[in-house]
């Protein structure tokens, strides 16, 4: 099956809600980070170790979250599309916090700084926090363009949503280490 | 994406065959089963699974469906041959091209078995402005008698058979030929299915030309 359509080869694409816009615009820009943020959970999901099942069942719930999430980045405030969306619940972002105490709670106390890498899992969760932030810096310039608007409560959540779960990302970092045990190298001054 | 699709029993209760290699099935409508029109199902059959789109409106008792036998195609084959009363595992709806609310005008293009989204459409009573229907050949036009008697332009576009003389409702040539050359200026939205060769290029067309229309499409290979 061939996966390219070729639509967009004149350096339009189009959104969820219909209208065709050009490929660097921000809604776009913002979902396709979301998209590299997917896939690159989805290259810790299979570079973790064996004994870190519970963290490969979450990052699979997060990546579907991210495909929802996506939608309401490609959708337009007044398009009838939203009619098919469905918000993401602020509990979910509760769920994370929760998440991030518990493996938290597992790790060794952290009182400086660390270099980002270790085991292969611990290096792509890096790169996946990474990432994360930088979608979320996107979205916050799409909120604060759609503020007021119909998709604002909706963006917020996934914004909120985004930060913590570059912070669950951090800490799933950590736990990949140490489940492998491996140390995280602690930065010094060079 | 809202949670809509769950699993039915269906039976095969009818089967017309519409030409040499296409044919129409009806299923019954289980009572819980509500779809928009433009929404398709999928069938599952001896381990595989294909969609389908719904070609009867959302309102009938009954679920139409217009399928192509494919060479070497498994599934088309598989129904074409099953006995009626042939019971099947069902999952659906699911898809987005369906009627948005909108001030421009609707252009629905369609080739080949893609009509079967705008046959609902029509039939649940959605206005468009135009139809253009792409096929190869005057045989391979179905349901006619659905889009004639209403207010749509209903333009029949022919690749290879030739138009009768003086025809205000036929085009010689492809779809993408008589959007680009013919339908008239205007504020429209676009609802496209069929191939996806058939989308990419109308897709361009209508960049060019229409440069503020939206698009929602569907596409199959």
């Amino acid at each position: 099956m061939k996966v390219y359509t070729g639509g967009g080869d004149k350096g339009k694409t189009s959104l969820f809600s219909g209208e065709r816009v050009a490929k660097y615009s921000l809604r776009i820009d913002s979902y396709g980070d979301l998209d590299e943020l997917n896939s690159v959970i989805g290259a810790i999901h299979s570079h973790l170790p064996e004994n870190t099942e519970s963290i490969k069942n979450e990052l699979l719930h997060i990546q579907a979250r991210l495909f929802q999430a996506g939608a309401w980045l490609a959708t337009t405030p007044e398009s009838s599309a939203i009619d098919f969306l469905e918000e993401l619940e602020e509990s979910v972002v509760k769920d994370l916090e929760n998440k991030i105490d518990e493996l938290t709670a597992e790790l060794t106390p952290l009182k400086e700084f660390i270099l980002p890498g270790g085991t292969p899992g611990a290096s792509w969760a890096h790169i996946g926090r990474t990432v994360c932030r930088r979608c979320e810096r996107k979205v916050t310039q799409l909120v604060e363009e759609e503020k007021g608007s119909k998709i604002d409560s909706a963006l917020q959540v996934i914004l909120v949503y985004l930060n913590r779960l570059s912070d669950y990302l951090f800490v799933v970092a950590r736990f990949a280490n140490k489940a492998e045990g491996r140390p995280d190298q602690v930065w010094r001054q060079p | 994406m809202k949670k809509g699709r769950s699993n039915f029993v269906v039976t095969l209760e009818k089967r017309r065959w519409l030409s040499q290699d296409t044919y129409e099935v009806t299923f019954n409508k289980p009572e819980d089963f509500f779809f928009r029109s433009g929404q398709h199902v999928i069938f599952h059959m001896g381990g595989e699974e294909r969609d389908y789109t719904i070609v009867s409106p959302e309102n009938d008792s009954c679920l139409v469906f217009l399928v192509k036998e494919m060479k070497g195609g498994v599934v088309s084959k598989q129904l074409a041959g099953i006995p009626i009363g042939t019971e099947l595992k069902m999952t659906g709806p699911g898809g987005y091209l369906v009627e948005r609310p909108t001030q421009k005008q609707r252009v629905l293009v369609a080739t080949g078995t893609g009509i079967a989204p705008f046959c609902s459409m029509i039939a649940s009573g959605m206005n468009a402005a135009f139809l253009l229907y792409g096929v190869r050949n005057q045989e391979s036009l179905h349901y006619n008698s659905l889009f004639e008697g209403t207010a749509l332009h209903y333009i029949k576009c022919l690749s290879v058979e030739a138009c009768m003389k003086n025809s205000s409702t036929c085009y010689d040539g492809h779809v993408t030929g008589f959007i680009k050359d013919i339908l008239p200026v205007g504020q429209y939205e676009f609802y496209l299915c069929g191939k996806w060769d058939m989308i990419k290029d109308v897709t361009h067309v209508i960049d060019t030309r229409f440069p503020d229309a939206n698009i929602y499409s569907e596409g199959f290979y």
